[in-house]
């Protein structure tokens, strides 16, 4: 089972279904990102939308270990030209990122 | 898991070690006292199509797979004995060539691949500076964006390959950007006004492959120069050094093969007591772990190669196999020395070289200190 089989709960209703989905991918990351990479417990619970680097969670060392779990959890091979600050700013900004590169959403993004 | 050669990886890796035997030998002595480029050597190799080989073919490079490559420096690193060309090939193979395949665009391709390929560009990577190294948030060096280029300004040191070098790439954060955000890469010509090379440091070894400072004052480069977007600093080097430590000791288990080979042959010849000196236990362990090591720097080194030839992220196997590698090698040099005794120690044995070649790759591509930091953040820690 892939670890997106496990992370998306299916719905009859589309539209519920997409706003599961997409709360679900913001949970995963946020927890683990709280759980493995914060060091600093006053920036619990960590909002989707903090600086990730502002505030020191991701360094060049934390960012390995972030995209080593990304790609195993989401089934996504991340390409070094992809590893960009703006792509890792955010719980939001990594969210938006993964969903562009799952497999099957890349060719639907691109119709 | 299938650990057998293809025809072609077995040709291939056999015209390698022969080519290396042969070409890549001559004068080592004197050209190592002396602390000498081997420019003809350098030149040889490329002829036969070692610069070339992570490159694609429509690139200008042979396109050889990961694992492949990995083979053939392997076999480059049995053949020869001069580890400062093999480690100056390398330096410029992983970390100037491979960012301009992943990052670059295809004029900047086009400009510098096909002098790198054919050995007439030399390339460094200019990222350590006097008061950071894998720090690099602390990097001082800064560029600044007016119209249609970047005033660079800083210092950058221990650069291999800087003093022979044509090009480098040369890491500055952007000044209105902070932290991991501004951290960008230029490629640099070296003949640019604001560039000083120095050079002639006095190595213990690796001494054939020269190593420089780079003074940036005011070095003026077109925006086009910056490889990948601005903030891609972090990106291209986290790249590099992954390809780095992924293939760069390859060549080192190629040393450790050679080395366990000739570590072989001299206690079935020496005698002591009657008997070659192979028959006393302590002799023939040395060999025994020799061989250990080198078949599981082998196993790393072979693994990594074809998790990034799967296109993988591997910091943690990358900085695996350069760890053990690495120290594998100083160990093995130690033991290749003790077994051959006094001859061992003497210079014109050429024996004591490796030893001290092998100590600056626990030190180079991130010390062994770094690589147990990466691993241990990868593990949670």
């Amino acid at each position: 089972l892939s670890a997106r089989g496990q992370l998306i709960h299916r719905t009859s209703d589309p539209a519920q279904r997409k706003e599961k989905e997409v709360a679900e991918v913001e949970t995963v990351i946020n927890d683990y990102i709280s759980r493995e990479l914060v060091r600093d417990p006053s920036l619990l619970p960590l909002a989707d939308g903090t600086s990730l680097l502002e505030t020191g969670i991701l360094d060049s060392l934390s960012l390995l270990r972030l995209v080593v779990y990304l790609e195993e959890r989401f089934g996504v091979a991340l390409s070094d030209t992809d590893l960009l600050p703006e792509n890792f700013s955010s719980v939001n900004a990594i969210c938006g990122y993964i969903r562009v590169r799952q497999p099957g959403k890349q060719a639907a993004a691109h119709g | 898991v299938d650990f057998s050669l293809s025809a072609e990886q077995r040709k291939l890796t056999e015209a390698a070690a022969g080519f290396a035997r042969g070409k890549l030998n001559e004068d080592l002595a004197k050209r190592e006292a002396a602390g000498e480029f081997p420019w003809d050597a350098w030149r040889a190799c490329a002829d036969f199509g070692i610069q070339g080989l992570p490159v694609p073919v429509e690139l200008g490079g042979a396109g050889s797979d990961v694992l492949t490559t990995a083979l053939v420096m392997e076999a480059l690193g049995y053949g020869c004995r001069d580890n400062g060309l093999l480690f100056s090939l390398n330096a410029q193979m992983w970390s100037v060539e491979l960012p301009l395949v992943i990052f670059g665009t295809p004029e900047q391709q086009r400009a510098y691949l096909p002098g790198l390929v054919s050995g007439k560009v030399i390339g460094g990577h200019a990222m350590t500076e006097p008061s950071s190294g894998s720090d690099a948030l602390h990097m001082r060096s800064r560029a600044e964006r007016r119209g249609d280029s970047y005033v660079l300004n800083g210092a950058k040191q221990y650069i291999t390959n800087a003093p022979v070098a044509d090009l480098l790439l040369v890491y500055a954060a952007v000044a209105d950007r902070p932290g991991l955000a501004g951290l960008s890469t230029f490629l640099v010509d070296v003949s640019t006004p604001g560039v000083v090379v120095s050079g002639g440091f006095e190595k213990m070894g690796l001494r054939t492959s020269p190593m420089g400072e780079v003074a940036l004052s005011g070095c003026r480069v077109p925006a086009a120069s910056r490889l990948g977007p601005e903030g891609a600093g972090m990106a291209v080097f986290n790249s590099s050094m992954e390809w780095e430590r992924s293939c760069l000791f390859a060549s080192a288990a190629g040393a450790m093969r050679r080395q366990l080979e000739e570590c072989v042959a001299y206690p079935r010849s020496r005698e002591q007591f009657g008997q070659p000196i192979g028959n006393f236990q302590a002799v023939a362990g040395k060999l025994a772990d020799m061989y250990v090591r080198l078949e599981a720097a082998r196993l790393l080194i072979y693994r990594v190669a074809w998790l990034k030839q799967q296109g993988r992220s591997a910091p943690a196997e990358a900085a695996a196999a350069k760890l053990f590698t690495s120290e594998a090698w100083v160990r093995t040099s130690q033991d290749a020395i003790q077994t051959h005794g006094a001859w061992g120690y003497l210079k014109d044995a050429g024996i004591e070289r490796d030893l001290r070649d092998a100590i600056a790759s626990t030190i180079y591509s991130g010390t062994s200190e770094i690589q147990r930091v990466v691993l241990g953040r990868m593990l949670g820690l």
